[in-house]
């Protein structure tokens, strides 16, 4: 199995593409709109949670503030897109050349990634110096701030109150290149050198720096990448559900994003994606029992109960470590054999 | 003169602020450093055992039952839930690494929140508490809100308390051993599960003890009420080096100074952001300390 | 053969796929100094950590006058008679040498043999008895290696373990450390002593293992040993079986 980084991304990648195809193919042209939501909103959380699995899965460092790079870029996507007649009556403090002008979909999805990366890069010149521990403590407070500013910011995000008017532009055709690109971006990251040596700092940071890695540095580009994929996903995601608030950028949106990274496997690209999927069906279907069982909460306590009985029985995940295209071409080799 | 004594006097209730805001924050975050520093885990549900404290507290409250009883029962109640938690959720897991264990106390605090959100309320819920907490004491011409004042003595003298307790006992000082060198202590004979438990334990009496402050100034019960605090905690442990005890009670000290540092020289305006502007000097000091504000490099480790 | 002291039989000791101690069986009669030899990496600390409880054995019996006390916890080991002081001294930092000295005493149960325990210490290092106050992070490498069996003296042991106990210590503190040794002996204390300063510890040694790769290569009387060029190889690193 020592083909190049590029054949085993695109081997990864294409192992996801084909079956999130044939799930959008079949979704469009089968499912009620309800159930092309779930889809849609799928191909969305695909692309956050390889985000965050772009930087925990290949440092070992867990981030609980990615959701505010997603909250970023859903801003910054609003305020590209919102028709100026709404956006000037919301947010009438907006600098006028905001105010007055859109952009169309892409450039807004693409400027979104651009600024997650910049802040993302700000805070990570911070936060990349620290120890693992700290690092992972010092996220919750990058949280925080970004809850704190969006609740806030009034001139821009409108506070609480919350924002609407965004032109649904994201369809499931875009999700879904979406999803397939960040999984193709994860995979050849992950395969890459500076993923390869972050890897193994994520063993034994000391061992890494001994053999040359510079681990500040390499958790700098990783938190970095993934700010940017955050704040595409954000981008997406706000010109898909066209309105929202502050709290939707918090505690919740994160616990579901880390439950599916724990269950899938944090340690894998493959694992992020079987985690998600895993994850929404739960969901979906807790969701429903909840609306008929009327105990409010219920579907949260499963997806924790979920996370818990995978932390027992498979502490790295229902994939484990390693990518599953890897693991199936082991075994069919050992088949031939 | 005049305009001196009113600097004087802004300047010393700022100061009883900051004491009283930052001996809750101390009380959380040395429950937070003394799981820490013997088992490695960062407990995110540590926010859960004030929630289950103030739920207490509101459930008795309903029942008519005084204040006096309330306490008690408020502080066992999250001893013991701290000491479920132990025994149900982590003792499994002893030995898994910090993700593992970091993960599932995630996943236990969401499901707490979300059994007092099922079984009593996704709303707030007002407690009542002591006329006490709502009045002042005026000496000459300073007040001084009784709250303030008996937060700042309760959780002094519960430092004081604990203090005597690990220094003085043998089971202190062997829980404050196993913080140093969790392996060495049980060399010496110092039984694992029972400082566990007994770290547990403690954190969950402080967690408690935090709690009725913390509810007496909201006022309300809700079920994700134990977040914010546990944050607070959490960063407090982080600036005085994550595991030292010590550490972390200073640490809380030092966020609340800022805090109210930043409350009162804020303009109006941008008061909303007081905590993201809290949180940013605190990761900027920690830029320059990442090891922490008081640990020193050689004792790291 | 009549059973030792300690009787350890096939001990394996895994770190998840490593093994790092492989079916290693060993024997120390009351009274005696009994060296474990190896380069490093060759199991030594593994073995005496299986043997004080803290990694449990993947499997093997360890014996302890005549109890299997191989699924015991540290904790409990340390009560049957067996003290283990770790490699790199580890005193507690923070914590001043009375209160190091207090906790090494846990498992001591009347007060008597307590206060013999504590004099013992006090006369075998008279240093220690001048720097209670201190906190142990304060004292010297010299110093805290001190500390370190006086704590582990303070149980009272019958088995002393004693992991690399000259390590990074000045030739002057080193004859010291060797000195005591044999002095615990004559006072009744048995040792099993993982050195790699492979002359000294064969100079007091009665007996001497040579751990290499997790198995034992060669055992014998240490005079014998030391006239071997086999400890040599297995210090160098040069497996015999290569």
């Amino acid at each position: 199995m020592t083909r190049g980084p590029g054949i085993r991304t695109l081997r990864g990648t294409l192992l996801f593409a084909v079956p999130l195809t044939l799930v959008a193919v079949l979704g469009n042209a089968l499912a009620s709109p309800a159930d092309l939501r779930v889809i849609v909103n799928f191909m969305i959380s695909l692309v956050l949670v390889l985000a965050i699995q772009s930087f925990s899965g290949n440092s070992g460092i867990v981030s609980f503030g990615h959701v505010g790079f997603m909250g970023v870029g859903a801003y910054v996507a609003a305020i590209l897109t919102i028709p100026p007649a709404i956006k000037n009556d919301i947010l009438p403090a907006l600098p006028g050349f905001l105010g007055d002008n859109t952009v169309s979909f892409i450039p807004a999805v693409l400027i979104a990634g651009a600024v997650g990366a910049l802040l993302a890069a700000v805070i990570g010149l911070v936060l990349a110096r620290m120890q693992e521990s700290a690092m992972a403590m010092a996220t919750i407070g990058v949280l925080f701030i970004f809850f704190v500013v969006f609740d806030n910011w009034e001139e821009v995000t409108r506070g609480a109150t919350g924002i609407f008017g965004i032109p649904q532009a994201t369809t499931v055709w875009w999700a879904l290149g979406f999803a397939v690109v960040a999984i193709a971006v994860c995979r050849a990251f992950r395969e890459s050198d500076r993923g390869l040596e972050l890897r193994s700092s994520r063993t034994d940071a000391v061992a890494a720096e001994a053999l040359g890695a510079d681990v500040v540095r390499l958790r700098f580009w990783a938190w970095t990448l993934s700010g940017a994929i955050m704040g595409v996903g954000g981008g997406l995601w706000a010109q898909y559900n066209i309105a929202f608030g502050p709290k939707q950028f918090f505690f919740a949106l994160t616990f579901n994003l880390l439950a599916m990274l724990v269950v899938g496997g944090l340690g894998s690209v493959s694992g992020a994606v079987v985690g998600a999927f895993t994850v929404t069906a739960v969901f979906e279907v807790m969701r429903r029992l909840e609306e008929k069982v009327e105990v409010p909460g219920i579907t949260q306590i499963v997806v924790a109960l979920l996370i818990l009985v995978v932390l027992y029985r498979r502490p790295n995940g229902l994939m484990g470590l390693r990518e599953a295209d890897d693991v199936l071409l082991r075994r069919l080799g050992r088949l031939r054999r | 003169m005049i305009v001196l004594a009113d600097v004087a006097q802004e300047a010393i209730q700022q100061a009883i602020n900051a004491l009283s805001l930052g001996s809750t924050y101390a009380l959380l975050a040395l429950g937070l450093a003394m799981v820490f520093s013997i088992l490695g885990l960062v407990n995110f549900a540590h926010g859960e055992l004030v929630t289950v404290a103030a739920y207490t507290m509101y459930l008795l409250n309903e029942e008519d039952v005084s204040f006096a009883v309330q306490v008690p029962a408020a502080i066992a109640a999250a001893a013991i839930a701290a000491i479920l938690m132990e025994r149900i959720a982590f003792r499994p897991l002893r030995g898994q690494s910090f993700l593992t264990l970091l993960f599932a106390s995630f996943a236990i605090s969401v499901i707490i929140q979300n059994i007092f959100l099922a079984a009593i309320s996704p709303r707030q819920k007002g407690v009542r508490l002591p006329d006490l907490f709502n009045e002042a004491i005026h000496v000459g011409s300073y007040t001084i809100g009784w709250l303030q004042v008996i937060t700042t003595a309760t959780c002094l003298a519960a430092l004081l308390v604990l203090t005597v307790f690990l220094r003085r006992s043998t089971q202190g000082l062997g829980m404050l051993a196993a913080a140093q060198d969790f392996q060495v202590a049980r060399l010496m004979g110092i039984p694992a599960n029972r400082v566990i438990a007994a770290a547990f334990a403690i954190s969950g009496a402080l967690a408690g003890v935090a709690a009725i402050f913390i509810l007496a100034r909201r006022g309300t019960v809700e079920p994700g009420m134990g977040f914010v605090p546990v944050l607070k905690a959490f960063i407090a442990s982080v600036i005085g080096g994550l595991g030292s005890l010590t550490g972390a009670v200073a640490g809380g000290f030092v966020l609340a100074a800022i805090e109210v540092g930043l409350d009162a020289s804020l303009p109006n305006d941008v008061l909303g952001f007081r905590d993201a502007f809290a949180l940013a000097i605190v990761i900027a000091i920690l830029y320059f300390r990442p090891e922490g504000l008081l640990t020193r490099p050689a004792e790291a480790r | 053969m009549a059973d030792g002291l300690l009787q350890v039989e096939s001990l394996v000791v895994r770190y998840g796929p490593i093994v790092a101690v492989r079916e290693v069986s060993l024997r120390v009669e009351q009274g005696e100094i009994v060296a474990l030899l190896g380069a490093n990496g060759a199991g030594k600390s593994s073995f005496l950590n299986a043997v004080a409880g803290l990694v449990p054995p993947a499997s093997g019996r360890v014996v302890f006058r005549g109890e299997e006390i191989q699924r015991l916890a540290p904790e409990q080991v340390v009560r049957r008679g067996i003290a283990l002081t770790p490699e790199g001294r580890r005193v507690f930092p923070r914590l001043s040498v009375a209160d190091n000295l207090r906790l090494g005493a846990v498992p001591q149960r009347d007060r008597a043999s307590l206060e013999r325990a504590r004099e013992r210490v006090f006369e075998l290092f008279p240093v220690i008895r001048q720097r209670l106050a201190q906190s142990g992070g304060t004292l010297s490498g010299g110093e805290q290696q001190m500390l370190a069996i006086g704590r582990s003296l303070m149980a009272g042991p019958e088995l002393l373990l004693l992991d690399e106990p000259s390590l990074g210590l000045a030739p002057i503190l080193v004859d010291q450390i060797f000195e005591l040794v044999e002095r615990l002996r004559e006072e009744g204390t048995t040792i099993l002593l993982v050195e790699q300063n492979v002359h000294r510890a064969l100079e007091v040694a009665d007996r001497a293992y040579v751990l290499v790769n997790g198995v034992v290569e060669r055992e014998g009387p240490a005079a014998e040993l030391r006239a071997s060029a086999e400890i040599e190889r297995a210090y160098l690193g040069i497996g015999v079986s290569e």
